[in-house]
């Protein structure tokens, strides 16, 4: 070869290798999200957007700054917002913004290519919802979209760093409804956060951190969001209060209720600060909710059965412990109390079925579910009182054994005697 | 009833053939007991060997259904004391004759101090009971974890940190005493082979030797007697005398055993639990009280030391000191007016031990 | 041994200790044997429990036993198949039961629900149920806690 066709070929070469590193680089500015880097140079909290974007959900779907807001990601000189040629959105209004984010969360067939099992109907729910009537009428301090799931750092709703993660869910509503300024202008009480963070679900949940326990969604609906009617409650109780509220449809209290328009359940639980029941919710006294409409005399037909069913209710109480207290000091003497224990256990279900029954607001029902549960007793008090005895008769060996070391003392004694009389 | 006689008459003449049981039998007829006002006092001696047999038996029956470690100790003696025939009982006595031994263990110790029975010749006989009673000491520490309940699990911790708070060896001492560095199954693992075959073993063996020594020595006469001329020293035979009464006394000691396990119990606590905050008022046994006390009440710092230390290290040298105190205790039985202040050392060793036992209990 | 009333009152002093003696033995030996003698329940630990006869369960069916102090349920599924659980539901301790017409193990308490292989599929439960050991010997349904 001359030196010409070698210096030819060299130069081939090395295009050919440069080739790959030039589609690369190509390859990179085309994924390469432009406006973070100088979005989040920035002064301010006008960087914010920029910087928290590397946590949101959206970017990790690969979607960048200009599907929503526009313009050309590529673009690497600074942009004209006002310009139409350059195709900027700009911030959404408050008002607009359940109709913006539904563009892309709204359409099935683009939503699947994400996630499949996210549901694509929020808008249609939202729009039901007191929040997004309000917004309708031009409302613009009540929630939409961004209120709850935040934006620029969107996480999914199953995450725990997710404002409406179940666990931070009641704080995120509580940020508008409890403060007082803020809901100045709407008719409904602030207190609601603070009764529920102390009631029988908002301590699991905030406390202990059991997903299982109910937030605010739960029984509201989140896109949804309308506080539940009067005739549904005991519905959206029912979900897991399952034979609570079938009891309940099938007594004449919710006929009763219904005609009053008490709210269900409600009427006699609260609805936020739903306390741990109590059967000092029956009968007489302070805490007494049948004490709320029915007039406290034993005349009172109403009140007469509420008095029965707390009387069962005492007495199986009564009944648990005083067992439990027996079954402990057994134990703790080191008797064998594990089919005491199972015996309880049982007792417990009895006690927990009665509760439930209360709901049919019938006294000789109430009556006939406690019965297992009192008869239990006596026999368990009955086998641990044995076992105490027992213990107790342990007390007749000892006579025996010492009978016999004072006889066989008395035997020494009289032998010493003897051999020392000899002396 | 004849035939019977016949029978073990034979017996008898076969065995005394080939071992001279009689030699033995005269030896013990012919041996002496001092007997005096202070006679009371040689039984604790005896009674303190016959709760140790009582141990020996009740130990090994327990044997039969304990096993040991983190995940069945609790749960078979749970069994044990709920299932078992009688098995309640056993343990019972196994913990009541283990108190009862260390304090008649002390009073032994205590009486022979004041009695100054330690002197020439006995210097080996006291010497040796010293072993016995910090194997004694060894034998009711090493048990008290057995149970693995909470109350045994905390006092084996704080007893077993004393070890470690020694200067230089001290984690060495702590790691070898709890198999780790916390107390856990490989603790329990080498208390229980502890209690159940190095310490028997060594007792038995030291056992005997204090044993016989005491048997070729004799008992030691109080020093009062030694004053008295020889035709006025009353003795009483060995067999059958002394021999009768020290079953009547240990008949006692088991009726007292008795009545202690069925009126005042043992419970079973409630499981170890590692994880678990100490229970309030951990306390150590009652014969570690005194010092455990003292060593709360000391200072954090006594000039450049560690309280604890200066305090642990002063009970050693006094155990020391103690130990070898018919080496050094030259004035006792001498008449010299020297005896008194070691007979004042004595009562306030004693009267030290009674009232800081009882100040522990009290702030308790 | 010297004869007369002062003998007398020897041989019986001396047949008066020896009777001492062996009633004494007798009073220490008789606690130590039944104490060796194995009680009913044989074991510590609560080994395997009989659930009953296998053809007691038909497909579809379930039953709870206690084992232990603590409830278990045994289901036998709609193929045969049986799996065994601690009845002990794992949101706040209620026992379950199982449902047939929905072949689900179901907490009354708030509505939890499991399937037949002990997995919480719907309503508080936190964990699925905890699973135990079954064998089959000799057409009877044994019960044990899984190692």
């Amino acid at each position: 070869m001359s030196f010409k066709q070698l210096t030819a070929a060299a130069i081939a070469c090395i295009l050919m290798l440069c080739a790959p590193l030039a589609a690369q680089q190509r390859e990179s500015s085309a994924q390469e999200n432009n406006c973070i880097k100088c979005h989040s140079k920035l002064m301010r909290n006008f960087s914010q957007p920029a910087k928290l974007y590397e946590q949101d959900i959206h970017n990790s779907a690969g979607i960048l700054c200009s599907d929503c807001h526009g313009g050309d990601p590529a673009n690497e000189r600074r942009h004209d917002r006002n310009d139409p040629a350059q195709g900027f959105k700009g911030k959404p209004s408050a008002a607009d913004i359940p109709v913006f984010c539904s563009e892309c969360h709204g359409d099935a067939a683009y939503m699947r290519s994400f996630n499949p099992s996210l549901p694509v109907d929020q808008l249609e729910k939202y729009v039901t919802s007191r929040h997004g009537l309000l917004l309708e009428q031009g409302d613009t301090k009540v929630a939409q979209c961004v209120s709850c799931h935040s934006v620029h750092d969107i996480r999914g709703a199953t995450e725990p760093g997710s404002p409406v993660y179940p666990l931070n869910l009641p704080q995120t509503c509580a940020s508008c409804h409890s403060d007082k300024e803020y809901m100045a202008d709407y008719s409904i009480p602030t207190n609601q956060y603070e009764q529920f963070a102390t009631s029988v679900h908002g301590v699991p949940l905030l406390e202990r951190g059991d997903v299982g326990a109910p937030a605010c969604n739960d029984c509201h609906s989140n896109h949804g969001a309308f506080p539940p009617e009067v005739s549904d409650i005991s519905a959206v109780c029912g979900m897991c209060h399952v034979n609570n509220q079938k009891l309940y449809r099938q007594s004449f209290h919710s006929e009763i209720f219904e005609m009053m328009e008490s709210p269900g359940c409600v009427t006699c639980h609260g609805n936020h600060g739903i306390a741990q029941p109590s059967d000092e919710m029956l009968a007489a006294g302070d805490h007494s909710v049948c004490g709320a409409c029915h007039a406290q005399e034993a005349d009172d037909p109403g009140f007469a059965v509420s008095l029965a069913m707390k009387a069962t209710m005492d007495s199986l109480s009564y009944q648990i412990h005083s067992t439990a207290e027996l079954v402990e000091r057994a134990e703790q003497k080191g008797m064998e109390t594990s089919d005491l224990s199972f015996q309880l256990r049982d007792m417990r279900q009895s006690y927990i079925q009665s509760r439930t029954v209360v709901h049919t607001f019938s006294d000789s029902a109430v009556a006939a579910t406690a019965k297992p549960g009192l008869e239990q007793g006596i026999i368990s008090t009955g086998e641990a009182l044995g076992l105490l005895d027992e213990h107790t008769g342990r007390r007749w060996w000892l006579a025996g054994a010492t009978l016999v070391l004072l006889m066989v003392i008395g035997a020494l004694y009289l032998k010493l005697r003897d051999v020392e009389s000899e002396e | 009833m004849l035939p019977l006689k016949k029978h073990y008459d034979q017996l008898y003449g076969w065995v005394n053939d080939r071992v001279d049981v009689d030699g033995i039998i005269s030896f013990l007829k012919h041996k002496e007991v001092p007997a005096s006002s202070a006679s009371i006092w040689y039984y604790f001696g005896g009674v303190s060997l016959f709760l140790f047999m009582v141990q020996a038996v009740t130990g090994i029956l327990l044997l039969v259904y304990y096993r040991p470690g983190p995940d069945s100790s609790f749960e078979s003696l749970k069994f044990l004391v709920s299932e078992v025939h009688f098995g309640w009982l056993v343990r019972d006595i196994h913990s009541w004759s283990a108190n009862l031994m260390v304090f008649c263990v002390f009073v032994h110790m205590f009486s022979v101090f004041f009695l100054k029975s330690y002197r020439n010749p006995r210097e080996m006989t006291w010497m040796s009971g010293m072993v016995l009673l910090i194997l004694t000491f060894t034998f009711g520490f090493s048990g008290y974890l057995l149970p693995w309940n909470e109350l045994a699990f905390f006092a084996t911790k704080v007893g077993t940190d004393m070890a470690g708070s020694v200067p230089v060896i001290g984690d060495f001492m702590l790691t070898l005493v709890r198999g780790g560095s916390d107390v856990t199954g490989a603790t329990l693992g080498r208390f229980f082979g502890l209690h159940v075959a190095i310490l028997p073993g060594i007792t038995t063996m030291v056992l005997a030797l204090h044993l016989f020594l005491l048997q070729r020595q004799g008992m030691s006469k109080p020093m009062s007697m030694e004053n008295l001329p020889p035709d006025q020293q009353k003795v009483m035979p060995f067999l059958p005398n002394f021999v009768l009464r020290e079953f009547m006394f240990w008949m006692f000691a088991l009726a007292v055993i008795n009545f202690l396990a069925v009126f005042f119990p043992w419970e079973l606590g409630s499981k170890a639990d590692a994880f678990a905050p100490a229970p309030a008022g951990i306390k150590p046994e009652w014969y570690f009280m005194f010092m455990f006390q003292t060593l709360k009440m000391l200072p954090a710092h006594i000039g450049p030391i560690e309280g604890e230390l200066v305090g642990l290290a002063v009970f050693n040298l006094g155990a020391l000191a103690w130990f070898f105190l018919p080496l050094w205790d030259k004035w006792s039985g001498t008449g010299s007016p020297k005896a008194g202040l070691i007979t004042l050392m004595g009562i306030a060793i004693v009267g030290f031990i009674v009232i800081m036992t009882a100040v522990g209990y009290a702030v308790s | 041994m010297a004869a007369g009333p002062v003998g007398g009152r020897r041989n019986f002093l001396n047949w008066l200790l020896g009777g001492g003696a062996v009633t004494f033995m007798a009073a220490v030996t008789y606690p130590m044997l039944k104490f060796l003698t194995p009680p009913l329940t044989q074991d510590a630990s609560v080994e395997a429990v009989s659930a009953g006869k296998t053809d007691e369960f038909t497909n579809n069916s379930s039953k709870i036993i206690k084992f232990g102090n603590r409830p278990a349920l045994v289901v036998r599924d709609q193929k045969g198949e049986f799996k065994a659980y601690l009845a002990i539901c794992t949101h706040l301790d209620c026992t379950v039961q199982y449902v047939p017409e929905d072949q689900v193990i179901w907490c009354a308490c708030h509505n939890g629900k499991y399937d037949v292989n002990g997995i919480n599929i719907s309503g508080p439960p936190p964990r699925p149920l905890t699973s135990l050991k079954v064998n089959l010997q000799d057409d009877e349904v044994f019960i044990s806690e899984e190692t």
